[in-house]
């Protein structure tokens, strides 16, 4: 891992209706503090930050595109390449709970094996909360989508969600890895065969 | 000039200072004295150069009052306080409580100064106001603030105006009248002819502006005089921007209140209407436009004309980087890879190389987001060069187009800034200890907005004419929601053959069907939650393609190919091999690919086509990258068409089947393979055009049939292109490995089988 301070990097994507709290989850997390005061060093495409798990380093690269939710097709250009989409809905909001379906399509639309997780927002206010924590962990089951219910304002429960995403995406990495290496093993054993495979499809060559 | 200059700072923080009501942020700043006026000091050898330091203060927040006092006070250090102000003072007050609180404070002020030379501090403000901040007065139908602003102008005037001095009072109540005029004026317009309409949103709706004027399409049209229009158009409306609606805290609310921020919406309007653009020019023949498209069922594009239409727009795409559209340029990208238009794997590799090169260099060198904060110190000093400084370095690398000349207008995609200021809203708290406006807020907010009032300044320097053709041909067309899109896509390149529902296809799908549920908890995923997102209702039309016995399998079938007709290069295997799965399904004709070269002969079913017939598709599944940037590697091969049982170039075509024990058909698949393929690669692939991509990949060897009696096992590691006979057919048999038999040991004793 030379001249890597991490050990995985992996991209996420934030998405949800317009204001369901993304770019406060995402700020929460990524600098775990309201204060704004990185914004002098602002990366606006992303926030980074590298996590622990199991002592390895995982570098999160979160994309967010906040604000641009109006412009059609702009998000198909970013779900390329993405390790995994956090969909956030607002607890208080219903609407944008009935749109999780609709952001569920489009992410079964533009990618294939992505890992998912959904994020019921501003969860701070039992008054205002209008969508049910049990509604939303059926719903959860039944497209097997994990379901966290959060407050960035209050910072309840963001560090778990991100972490156990992570969690996800890295164990997903690691069996499509733990394939790879078993096929590594099988290669080890024939590399020999191979060579002389070529040797003969050298010469073969000469003849024709 | 020494290093230790540049590498230094010269603004230090210094610390915060309390007052009532406020809190000042201290900076201190090292600035040169200005050297002594004899002659020889200009030289560079001057031995030093003497500093002094300057303590300067800013407000940080404060109270309201204290806010506006600032703004009258002469003494005031920082130069730009106004203007960030008036870019963002609605986040806290109201346009008329701060005429009153303005007017209000400069009799005060004047009633205590009593000499004839009075000069109130007032009339540069609200010269700046009238000029560059017009739109705050804008309250329709009445325009109250304005008029307010008006009435104490007049009275200002009549009480202590100064007309020797400009500007005065007086001149001021005539800009405002004459301001007032105007937006009567335009009220009075958009009445009798209603402004055009929102056609931002996903569509459905019917956008009511159909022409059945048949238009021509996007070949008519020459990519630039294109590029031009869309220029033209799309600087019109970012030079109506008004930048205060881009604020986080106003755009936030747009869903809350219906006429926030229109300048801003009819700009995505037109972002939007140009992702149609492409879309329908890519969907639909010209002609169709008008009609209802799921509904037309005229003869549809081939993948060469869908590809020539696809090159177009990547000329057009060029044409606005060459004229700095962004907005176009990111609207045509973003549609072009829109997956309506993406999963054309037919039509994507049709287009030619030099085309692709040119997409691929468009989108690895627009402008990314953060190039819009970058320079911020430099954009604060000589803001007219130091933006397009920021922005054209980034650009003019690796540019498609050789140069951009610099002074020049530039249209900026307006998605980057909304995403800026909605952070900063987010990171940056509205007030500071309990009542005090943070002003710190707004003054990063006027960076972001003053750089777009920049570029805005900018666009005055293009020069287009209207072409009435174009632009009449870019503003009639009906939307096409994302559902709509996809169907048409369908039927262009269907994922699977559920066009011809015969009695075949339903059992064979059934059977797929059942397989495919086996995968679930397998190894290739289909997850779940697409399933039942299709089931759902919100995408009904899906699910109408079988009947209904079968319908709870299509939808699974239908989020399958969801699923592995689209791309994800990080699970890039699995994911690129599942997009040959397409035309497999189609292929009922095991023994079509006997008669090598030549068209399967009962392609009956209209819209499918089987892998021999095209080879295009075999080739798509056969990298391991399907995404539209390796596309152009993939047409290198287009020249020379494969043909059976010879390796050309660094390729060729071999058939492949599974012997499962049980029978299975002789049903042979065609996989396209490349130097490059490894034994593990071609019996993945081969797997996954059977459809058992459940099963795993180590359980097979991949043998060529030599003989009846003979067989090549190709070792495991091997290159397959370069292990294969080529003097026999390029037949070749998957067949399963018994649970007991190791692998290896079987490739190495494998060799010994086929002797030459």
């Amino acid at each position: 891992m030379a001249g890597k301070d991490y050990n995985h990097l992996f991209k996420l994507l934030i998405i949800g209706d317009s204001n369901v709290g993304k770019s406060s989850l995402l700020l929460r997390f990524a600098d775990n503090s309201f204060s704004g005061s990185y914004i002098t060093t602002i990366g606006v495409d992303f926030k980074i930050r590298t996590v622990d798990i199991d002592g390895e380093r995982v570098k999160l690269q979160i994309w967010d595109t906040a604000g641009q939710e109006r412009f059609r097709t702009i998000t198909s250009t970013y779900y390329r390449n993405t390790h995994g989409v956090i969909i956030v809905y607002d607890v208080t909001n219903p609407e944008s709970f009935v749109n999780v379906k609709r952001w569920l399509n489009e992410i079964s639309q533009n990618c294939d094996n992505v890992c998912k997780i959904l994020v019921g927002n501003k969860n701070d206010d039992p008054a205002r909360k209008q969508v049910d924590t049990q509604d939303a962990m059926r719903f959860g089951e039944t497209v097997g989508v994990r379901v966290f219910e959060t407050s960035a304002k209050e910072n309840i429960n963001v560090e778990e969600m991100f972490m156990a995403f992570t969690r996800m995406v890295l164990r997903a990495k690691k069996q499509s890895q733990n394939r790879a290496e078993r096929e590594r093993e099988q290669k080890d054993t024939v590399i020999i065969n191979a060579h002389r495979d070529r040797d003969r499809r050298k010469r073969g060559k000469k003849c024709c | 000039m020494g290093k230790w200059e540049l590498t230094m700072n010269p603004v230090q923080e210094w610390g915060e200072e309390y007052e009532a009501g406020a809190i000042y942020g201290v900076t201190l700043r090292r600035e040169p004295v200005p050297s002594s006026p004899s002659p020889g000091e200009t030289s560079p050898s001057c031995a030093f150069i003497q500093y002094r330091t300057c303590k300067v203060r800013r407000l940080k927040a404060a109270t309201l009052d204290i806010l506006v006092n600032q703004l009258l006070n002469p003494g005031c250090q920082e130069q730009d306080y106004s203007r960030i102000f008036l870019s963002t003072y609605r986040t806290f007050t109201g346009t008329s409580n701060l005429i009153e609180m303005l007017f209000q404070r400069d009799s005060a002020a004047s009633d205590l100064d009593n000499s004839e030379y009075y000069r109130s501090p007032l009339l540069a403000f609200v010269q700046t106001w009238l000029d560059e901040y017009s739109e705050d007065f804008r309250d329709p139908p009445l325009h109250l603030p304005l008029r307010l602003l008006l009435d104490h102008l007049r009275i200002s005037s009549a009480v202590y105006d100064n007309i020797h001095c400009q500007p005065n009072f007086c001149s001021l109540a005539g800009q405002a009248e004459a301001l007032l005029k105007r937006f009567q004026d335009e009220g009075a317009e958009t009445q009798t002819s209603p402004a055009q309409a929102d056609l931002e949103g996903s569509g459905g709706e019917d956008s009511g502006c159909d022409s059945s004027l048949d238009q021509g399409g996007i070949m008519d049209f020459s990519a630039t005089a294109i590029a031009e229009q869309l220029t033209r158009i799309d600087s019109d409306l970012f030079v109506k921007v008004v930048p205060y609606q881009c604020l986080g805290c106003v755009w936030s609310q747009r869903d809350k209140k219906e006429n926030m921020s229109p300048t801003i919406r009819a700009t995505i309007a037109q972002f939007n209407a140009i992702t149609n653009h492409v879309i329908m020019s890519l969907l639909c023949r010209p002609t169709d436009a008008s009609s209802s498209p799921p509904s037309s069922r005229r003869s549809p594009t081939t993948p060469a004309q869908r590809a020539a239409i696809i090159e177009k727009w990547i000329r057009v795409a060029q044409g606005c980087y060459q004229l700095k559209n962004f907005s176009s340029l990111k609207a045509i990208l973003s549609a072009l890879q829109s997956n309506a238009v993406y999963r054309l794997r037919k039509t994507w590799a049709a287009v030619s190389r030099d085309s692709m090169a040119t997409f691929d260099i468009l989108l690895e060198t627009f402008p990314d987001e953060n190039c819009v904060l970058t320079n911020r110190e430099l954009l604060v000093e000589d803001r007219g060069q130091a933006t397009m400084d920021s922005i054209s370095p980034k650009i003019s690398k690796r540019s498609p187009v050789r140069q951009m000349s610099t002074s020049s207008g530039l249209v900026p995609y307006l998605g980057t800034y909304l995403t800026v200021l909605t952070m900063l809203d987010t990171a940056l708290l509205d007030t500071l200890e309990g009542e005090l406006i943070n002003f710190e807020k707004r003054r990063r907010e006027f960076e972001v907005l003053s750089q777009i009032r920049v570029l805005q300044t900018s666009c005055s320097q293009y020069n287009l004419s209207t072409d009435p053709r174009i632009a009449a041909w870019l503003q009639g067309h009906k939307l096409l929601s994302d559902q709509e899109s996809y169907e048409l896509s369908k039927q262009l390149e269907p994922p699977v053959d559920l066009c011809s529902p015969t009695p075949w296809s339903h059992r064979t799908l059934t059977k797929k069907l059942s397989s495919l549920l086996t995968v679930n908890d397998g190894s290739k995923k289909v997850p779940t939650d697409q399933i039942s997102v299709s089931s759902s209702g919100s995408s009904a039309s899906e699910l109408e393609d079988l009947s209904s016995p079968n319908s709870a399998c299509s939808i699974r079938m239908q989020s399958f190919h969801n699923s592995c007709n689209n791309v994800s290069e990080a699970f890039s295997s699995t994911s690129s091999s599942s997009s040959s799965s397409s035309s497999s399904f189609s292929s009922p004709f095991p023994c079509a690919a006997t008669t090598p070269g030549s068209p399967t002969p009962s392609s009956s079913s209209s819209d499918c086509q089987t892998d021999h017939s095209t080879p295009v598709t075999s080739r798509s599944g056969a990298r391991p990258k399907p995404a539209p940037a390796s596309h152009h590697k993939r047409s290198v091969s287009m020249t020379s068409l494969p043909v059976y049982n010879r390796q050309v170039a660094d390729s060729c075509i071999i058939r492949v089947s599974v012997d499962l024990g049980h029978n299975n058909g002789n049903m042979y698949k065609s996989i396209l393979l490349t130097s490059q393929d490894k034994t593990a690669q071609v019996i993945q692939r081969a797997l996954e055009k059977h459809h058992l991509e459940h099963m795993n990949w180590r359980d097979f060897t991949l043998s060529q049939v030599i003989t009846q009696e003979r067989e090549l096992l190709i070792p495991d590691k091997a290159n397959v292109f370069y292990a294969m006979s080529t003097t026999a057919n390029f037949d070749f048999v998957l067949r399963q490995l018994h649970k007991c038999q190791k692998k290896p040991l079987k490739a190495t004793l494998s060799l010994g089988r086929y002797s030459k």
